[in-house]
């Protein structure tokens, strides 16, 4: 029972790590890009 | 069981959270738009884009409402292996399909789409085969993820289907319209952000709300014996298996992976892939332990339909504000991929039919380019929407296209790597390819005696392809051989007299081998010697130069005013 809800609830672990990455890279693209005057696309 | 009753919302509520989606990401989309938008940007946004936004752009393209639904599907289907059988597979493509990105890269660094490097690479008719598989599989994409907005929002609230699709459809249409690509990876960070965000709520409550994990005991005997083993041949054969052969397809046969690969800043490109590898992953088969919770709850979707699971167990066990989230988590996958094919959609047209086949590459007018994306867009906005109303079974139709694809893979990685390859058997290749695919797919020859042998045959040769495909891009040609032979040798003796009973698997490897074998046969006594370094020349920049430049200049300024506007508040 306890494998298999670690099994069902990790996956939303690993979504919120990669949600956090990519949110991380994006403030400081954004941030960078506002140093630098380049437009972020 | 009794399914527990459910919640929707009133017709204010979802108009409020529609506009609440739609009309925010308008809002970020014109902080971006230009007066005068340059057709290069509005293919590839200058193929400079950073980390950030192309991670979170390849994850929303490849995730779509279909995508959660069918992993859902496949977890109540084939139990606690169903969810990693259809998510692990789809993300581990988004890895092996790196490789050949950055080769796809360095030898075409200014493309915006594959068919234009085809057309560089072979002339008109490859290029138009890919092309035209393009558009047939954006199309249905659009159409089905029109036809998921529909069906939510019937669910949910008191609108009907049509309502759905339309407000869907023009909702999408109205952020990608103006700014186009640039607009659509923008966007997708917000979205894949709600959808990430989403999941990583949504799915714990429903578990703790549905009264796991004790229901792991209480539920046990709702599952078969297949369902409850982890190593399911039952969940591999039916689910896995083929979709590891058509995904690889759909990474190739398709425009909206392409573009983002083009767009993205060269060196980044691993990094992104493999964020997005992961983020899929973890998304997808989230979303899908929904599906194996519903199993174990003995939940039962309204009319059997499993599509239904998702919408139904949220419905169950959600309270209003999580419903709302739910919704936006859907509406944002889906809107995400739509906006993806509506610039894929514009890209091609702009790019293969108006900039290489009727004004030329050196005759295309920017400006006429963008009236034909943006045109495009609309009438492929019309199309979709027409062609959803008629609520065709969108699996069906995704399966065949990319078995479809599976024709097109060797031909084109081939091409990118050996010089040897001709339009004579690149063509050659991908229309026996189909002309053999077809009857196996369709069960249009029996499978019995002689002939199933010799489909089995090819079907066996099909999955040392595939593997030796995988095995290529990271390793080189000399593992790919020895992984391609090993696979076949191993495979051959299960497969003889077993292949036949799987015939969307079958028709899928036999598009792979026959297309491989026709390509190779044609091409390695070919006396052909391409110089790679052509196609950098030949698919480039449609934009003059000093446009290029202004634009970039405009954007800057405007981030500059942007920053003092803000320091001086």
């Amino acid at each position: 029972m306890l494998a298999l809800t670690i099994y069902v609830l990790a996956w939303p672990v690993v979504v919120a790590g990669v949600a956090f990455f990519i949110a991380r890279a994006f403030i400081s693209e954004a941030r960078e890009g506002k140093r630098n005057g380049e437009p972020l696309i | 069981m009794n399914n527990p009753e459910t919640v929707g919302f009133s017709a204010l509520v979802i108009i409020l959270l529609l506009v609440l989606f739609y009309g925010g990401t308008f809002l970020v989309s014109t902080k971006i738009g230009q007066k005068n938008e340059n057709a290069d940007g509005y293919m590839t946004a200058g193929n400079k884009i950073g980390f950030g936004i192309s991670a979170a752009s390849m994850t929303a393209t490849w995730i779509w409402a279909s995508s959660m639904y069918a992993s859902a599907s496949s977890g109540y289907t084939y139990g606690i292996s169903g969810p990693i059988h259809y998510g692990l597979w789809g993300a581990l493509m988004i890895l092996f399909i790196y490789p050949f990105g950055k080769r796809i890269r360095k030898v075409a660094p200014k493309a915006h789409t594959l068919a234009e490097v085809m057309h560089a690479r072979h002339g008109r008719s490859s290029q138009l085969m890919l092309a035209g598989s393009n558009v047939v599989g954006s199309v249905i994409s659009l159409m089905s993820n029109f036809i998921a907005g529909g069906v939510l929002i019937s669910m949910l609230s008191p609108f009907n289907f049509i309502q759905g699709v339309l407000a869907v459809a023009g909702g999408v249409l109205l952020y990608t319209l103006w700014s186009g690509f640039r607009a659509s990876v923008l966007t997708d960070f917000m979205q894949v952000m709600a959808m990430l965000g989403a999941v990583a709520i949504i799915v714990p409550f429903i578990f703790f709300a549905a009264g796991f994990p004790a229901a792991f005991e209480t539920g046990a005997g709702n599952l078969t014996a297949q369902q409850s083993n982890f190593f399911s041949s039952d969940a591999f054969l039916n689910q896995g298996a083929p979709y590891i052969a058509a995904v690889l397809a759909y990474a190739i046969g398709n425009q909206t992976i392409a573009q983002r690969l083009f767009a993205v800043r060269e060196d980044l490109i691993k990094p992104t892939f493999i964020t997005a590898t992961i983020g899929y992953g973890a998304m997808v088969i989230g979303v899908g332990m929904l599906g194996v919770l519903a199993l174990y709850l003995g939940f039962e979707p309204t009319g059997g339909d499993q599509n239904n699971i998702i919408p139904e167990m949220a419905m169950s066990y959600l309270p209003g504000i999580l419903l709302a989230l739910f919704f936006i988590m859907i509406i944002g996958a889906l809107s995400s991929t739509a906006d993806s094919d509506l610039a894929a959609l514009s890209s091609i047209m702009m790019a293969d039919v108006y900039g290489q086949n009727v004004a030329g590459k050196k005759k295309a007018n920017p400006k006429t380019m963008l009236l034909v994306g943006r045109m495009t867009m609309i009438v492929a906005t019309v199309v979709a929407v027409c062609l959803a109303s008629l609520q065709l079974n969108i699996l069906d139709l995704l399966v065949f296209v990319g078995a479809l694809w599976g024709a097109l893979v060797f031909p084109v990685l081939a091409s990118f790597y050996w010089k040897k390859v001709t339009n004579k058997a690149f063509t050659t290749a991908v229309l026996v390819a189909l002309v053999v695919f077809i009857p196996v797919r369709f069960e249009l020859i029996p499978m019995t005696g002689f002939t199933a042998v010799i489909i089995e045959l090819l079907a066996i040769l099909g999955i040392g392809i595939v593997l030796g495909l995988m095995s290529f891009g990271f390793f080189g040609l000399r593992v790919a051989i020895i992984v391609g032979t090993m696979a076949t040798l191993v495979a051959a003796p299960f497969c003889f007299g077993f292949l036949r009973d799987y015939t969307t698997l079958s028709a899928s490897l036999v598009a792979y081998s026959v297309s491989t074998l026709i390509c190779y046969f044609m091409s390695f006594r070919s006396k052909m010697d391409f110089d790679f370094s052509v196609i950098a020349e030949r698919a480039g920049d449609f934009d003059p130069v000093e446009e290029i430049v202004v634009s970039a200049t405009k954007g800057a300024a405007r981030s500059n005013d942007s920053n003092n506007s803000e320091r001086n508040e």
